[in-house]
């Protein structure tokens, strides 16, 4: 499934992507439509893809975020975005304009490194002085800018300082305001947190979106941290083998994904396969072993196809007796483990058709620990059935 | 450990053999030789300086030094930038060919590289031919013996010098900052001139530093490719000791020098710091005077501005920012460096007893005449056998060394390190005169192992700079590891850590062994008038004639290092096969 790339044709047509450099801009920055575009793009080196045909599209303030395994071409993906990797084909544009041949320093754009990137042989008001001083800007504006860009961050006193003379969590500050002070139409960041301990990190995600907000600043994000992505994001572009997998809000991705990989890469998921029986509305009967299961058909399944059901740790319930009672999809299974992990306890199951499914609830003192054979229920909502071929 | 008591006790014992050699053979000798220029005849006297000052000889021949060595200094930071820049730059293939390029005029003898100028530049030469056959001069130009062949040869022999000297600045840097700066709105020029080259010139300036000292102490190339008028300091020296018996005057000429040296050190120090001749990271320019650093940054923007507009003048340039593009300039400049020596291929094989251009017919009777010399083959055998005893020594004393740098904490470390590369940091002729001062007064003069001893000296260095840096990437866990699975010092070190290591210890031995199997200045005092080794016999043959059989000579250690630079390469790809097997 591709992102939605709906763009007006009034707006193609007035940008052709033929038309190089800045002389195709359209409307500068008061231009309404999305702030970076990119359509069909792609990177092959030799015979090899790093990334296939790519849209996507990120509107005035949003903050969108490539996840991906390593080697899912998102890196790939930014760095073009940059200017700093030539796309094989499509065009990309940045405010409007058609950005795809311009070198770096004519985009746009902020970029943040995960190393930092800042200039050692700078001080750190030399370091985001430096965009601004780039356009041009004159020594009053940049101080002003500067000054303005060090208390939003909350480093006022630093201006004269080295950046070796700073801790790691504030070289990443830096960076960001330097990335940032030029007001770039969009600010690329290259997994800029992974060098962090965790704590910083968790601290530095909410910085960065509370800045993102309150500025209102267009964001394309790098991570591999699933939990990152979702924290910070108005919308994740999942990657997978150097493709757009799905563009989607985090709640969307993780209640409805498109494919057996983006259910697996986002939380947990129990795998049951099966074949299906019939598809009705949205609803297919799937069968396991002796046992039939209703669940939401997530793409092109039909009856006679091999498939494979997925169900959320979280959505699994245990019951222990009246069998009878039971509505949905159930399936008896041997408890193997339970162990309280926290706030969450975990059950490890066994079905008598031989697949291991986990099961988390939210420790109570009260409840008894689930042990021997129970019935394993979820509801048809939390049951996804992804046609084999997908 | 690495906090224990005892440790800085450990350190020190580690050290002391290195610092007792060094202060034996380098300290002392060079303090009594200062104390013999200021004794005349008659007990003190000041009459060797006087000397200096009043014959205007002396003082041209130092400025004449100063001059050429930092012409060669400067135009050698020059070639090598481009060169280093592309290195450190290049992948795979390109980046193996650069280095072999590099390497393989670093390994050849200064001699071997000196020659082959005389075969290109001479009056008959390479130079001179294609120019008359082209038909752009009807008679031969004097290109030797002139300012510029001198400070060609030079630039030659200081070329991969300077290239190692600032490659390590170079790589250290963070590859993302050009990108960076990109990102931020730097076109190419100001990107270089405001972010990459400020980054470098710690690099550049100890490669200057380096290479300017080091020719300070030059005598062959002035010797063979100049005339009189480009006499350098060392030759004087030489010839004073040599031919005039006089320890006062070439005392004295030591003592300006050295103290010439110190001074440039000084200034460095102040300007840069030390520590970046170590490969280490210059401190930020906190220090330096905010209104001097305003005026250097205001240049360079102002020169990245200037690039930058022309740059926008000339089109269809280069679009694609990802590397991988063939380094031309480099190759080029890194081909210059090595075509030199390889013209002595083809001379040696002439009939002529000549070195013209192009070589007469084919013969091989110039390397029959060396393999049945007894001169030749007496010499080659006590070079490798003052070669190998050198490199013995010098590892045994160099190796505790490096372990104490690398892994103790040390008082007074930087000063401690600044001791023991001495023999590197100083002009190497001002050591020799040095040690051969003290020889001549312990009647040592003539022995190999003497002269083994002193070129120990010369090549502790080198082992203690190659070990240190190989230690700095071990990872001392593995120790940790070993001692809590049971193993004691001795096997730890023999099962662990040595086996590690080794490619380290390896270069350091071969490093150390080369540095006396190519060493002159040394040799040319202490080694006596019956036994030679081979860089003294080429030397002796070159000052009657550069003949063919030189050429034969020198294609042979050529031969020699390409076989020992293979050798090394297949046992480094085999180890590597068999750690990622």
């Amino acid at each position: 499934m591709r992102s939605a790339a709906t763009a007006s044709m009034s707006f193609e047509a007035a940008s052709m992507p033929s038309s190089r450099g800045s002389n195709a801009s359209v409307g500068a920055t008061l231009f309404p439509g999305p702030k970076l575009r990119v359509s069909g793009v792609s990177k092959k080196y030799g015979d090899a893809y790093a990334l296939r045909e790519s849209d996507l599209e990120l509107r005035q303030g949003e903050f969108v975020t490539l996840l991906g395994p390593s080697g899912s071409g998102k890196t790939t993906l930014l760095m073009m975005i940059a200017g700093l990797v030539k796309p094989t084909s499509g065009d990309i544009w940045i405010d409007g304009r058609v950005a795809t041949h311009q070198q770096p320093y004519e985009r746009d754009v902020g970029m943040m490194f995960q190393s930092y990137a800042l200039f050692p042989h700078m001080t750190v008001g030399e370091n985001i002085a430096f965009p601004l001083k780039m356009k041009g800007a004159s020594k009053e504006r940049i101080r002003d800018a500067v000054g303005e860009v060090l208390e939003q961050i909350k480093l006022p006193s630093v201006r004269n300082r080295f950046p070796s003379e700073l801790s790691g969590g504030q070289q990443q500050r830096i960076a960001l305001a330097r990335s940032i002070v030029h007001r770039p139409s969009v600010v690329l960041m290259d997994e800029p947190l992974a060098a962090l301990d965790k704590s910083l990190r968790t601290h530095m995600q909410m910085e960065i979106r509370q800045l993102q907000q309150a500025l209102n600043i267009t964001v394309l994000y790098v991570t591999h941290d699933q939990e990152e992505a979702m924290t910070m994001s108005d919308r994740i572009c999942l990657m997978n083998e150097a493709r757009i997998e799905q563009v989607a809000a985090p709640s969307e991705l993780y209640f409805s994904p498109h494919s057996v990989f983006a259910a697996g890469f986002l939380g947990e998921s129990n795998c049951l396969d099966g074949i299906v029986e019939s598809v009705e509305g949205g609803t297919a009967r799937v069968r396991h072993g002796g046992d039939v299961f209703e669940g939401r058909v997530m793409n092109a399944a039909k009856a006679g196809d091999a498939c494979r059901l997925m169900v959320r740790p979280e959505a699994i319930s245990m019951a222990t007796n009246n069998v009878g009672l039971v509505q949905g999809n159930a399936i008896p299974a041997d408890v193997t483990s339970h162990v309280i992990g926290g706030a969450v306890s975990r059950t490890t199951l066994q079905t008598e058709t031989g697949v291991l499914l986990a099961a988390t609830q939210l420790t109570a003192r009260s409840a008894p620990p689930p042990a021997g054979t129970v019935l394993v229920t979820f509801s048809p909502q939390d049951c996804l059935v992804f046609g084999a071929n997908s | 450990m690495s906090t224990d008591e005892g440790t800085r006790g450990r350190g020190m014992a580690l050290l002391a053999p290195a610092l007792i050699f060094i202060i034996a053979l380098v300290l002392v000798p060079v303090a009594l030789l200062l104390f013999a220029s200021l004794n005349g005849p008659a007990g003190f006297s000041y009459s060797a300086f006087a000397r200096l000052v009043n014959v205007p000889i002396y003082s041209q021949v130092m400025g004449n030094s100063a001059m050429l060595s930092a012409a060669a200094a400067s135009l050698s930071v020059l070639a090598a930038f481009p060169i280093a820049v592309a290195i450190s730059r290049a992948t795979g293939g390109w980046r193996q060919v650069l280095w072999i390029g590099v390497l393989l005029p670093f390994w050849t003898s200064f001699l071997v590289r000196t020659f082959a100028w005389i075969v290109i530049l001479g009056r008959s030469g390479l130079v001179n031919n294609v120019l008359m056959s082209v038909g752009i001069t009807s008679e031969p130009l004097e290109l030797l013996y002139t300012n510029l062949s001198v400070i060609v040869g030079l630039v030659h022999v200081l070329l991969p010098l300077a290239i190692l000297t600032m490659l390590p600045v170079i790589e250290a840097m963070d590859r993302r900052l050009m990108p960076a700066a990109s990102t931020l709105g730097a076109r190419p020029g100001t990107s270089f001139f405001v972010v990459y080259f400020p980054l470098c010139a710690a690099g550049c300036t100890a490669a200057w530093l380096t290479t300017f000292v080091s020719a300070l102490g030059f005598f062959i190339t002035p010797a063979l490719l100049g005339s009189p008028k480009q006499t350098m300091v060392a030759q004087i020296i030489i010839q004073q000791v040599q031919e005039m018996m006089d320890w006062g005057l070439a005392a004295a000429l030591a003592l300006v020098t050295l103290v010439a040296t110190l001074g440039v050190y000084w200034v460095y120090d102040k300007m840069v710091g030390l520590s970046s001749l170590a490969g280490e990271a210059t401190k930020s320019a906190g220090g330096t005077l905010s209104r001097v650093r305003d005026f250097k940054q205001a240049v360079l923007w102002n020169l990245g501005r200037v690039t930058d507009a022309v740059l926008r003048l000339i089109p269809g340039r280069s679009s694609d920012a990802s590397s991988g593009s063939v380094p031309w300039v480099a190759l080029a400049l890194v081909a210059l460096m090595v075509a030199p020596v390889l013209i002595l291929i083809p001379a040696s094989f002439t009939t002529s007893a000549f070195i013209d251009w192009p070589p007469q017919g084919f013969s091989t009777r110039w390397y029959e005449d060396i393999f049945q010399s007894p001169v030749w083959g007496s010499a080659f055998w006590r070079s490798l056998g003052v070669g190998a005893t050198a490199a013995l020594i010098a590892s045994v004393i160099g190796i505790p060394a490096a372990f104490a740098f690398a892994h103790q904490r040390l008082p007074v470390r930087s000063l401690l390190l600044g001791l023991v590369l001495a023999p590197v940091i100083l002009p190497r002729i001002i050591i020799a005169l040095g040690l051969f001062y003290v020889l001549s007064r312990v009647n040592l003069v003539g022995s190999s192992l003497a002269l083994a001893v002193g070129h120990a000296a010369l090549a502790l260095p080198y082992v203690v700079i190659t070990v240190t840096a190989t230690l700095k990437s071990y990872d001392r866990r593995l120790d940790a590891a070993a001692s809590v699975l049971g193993a004691r010092t001795a096997s730890r070190l023999s099962r662990v850590t040595l086996p590690i290591i080794m490619p380290g210890i390896v270069s350091a031995v071969i490093f150390a062994f080369a540095t006396s199997f190519d060493d002159l200045t040394l040799s040319l005092f202490v080694s006596g008038g019956l036994f030679t080794t081979l860089p003294k016999q080429m030397w002796d043959d070159a000052l009657l004639k550069v003949s063919p059989s030189l050429a034969a000579v020198s294609v042979l250690l050529f031969a020699g290092v390409l076989v020992v630079m293979g050798a090394a390469y297949l046992a480094r790809a085999a180890m590597r096969k068999r750690r990622f097997a």
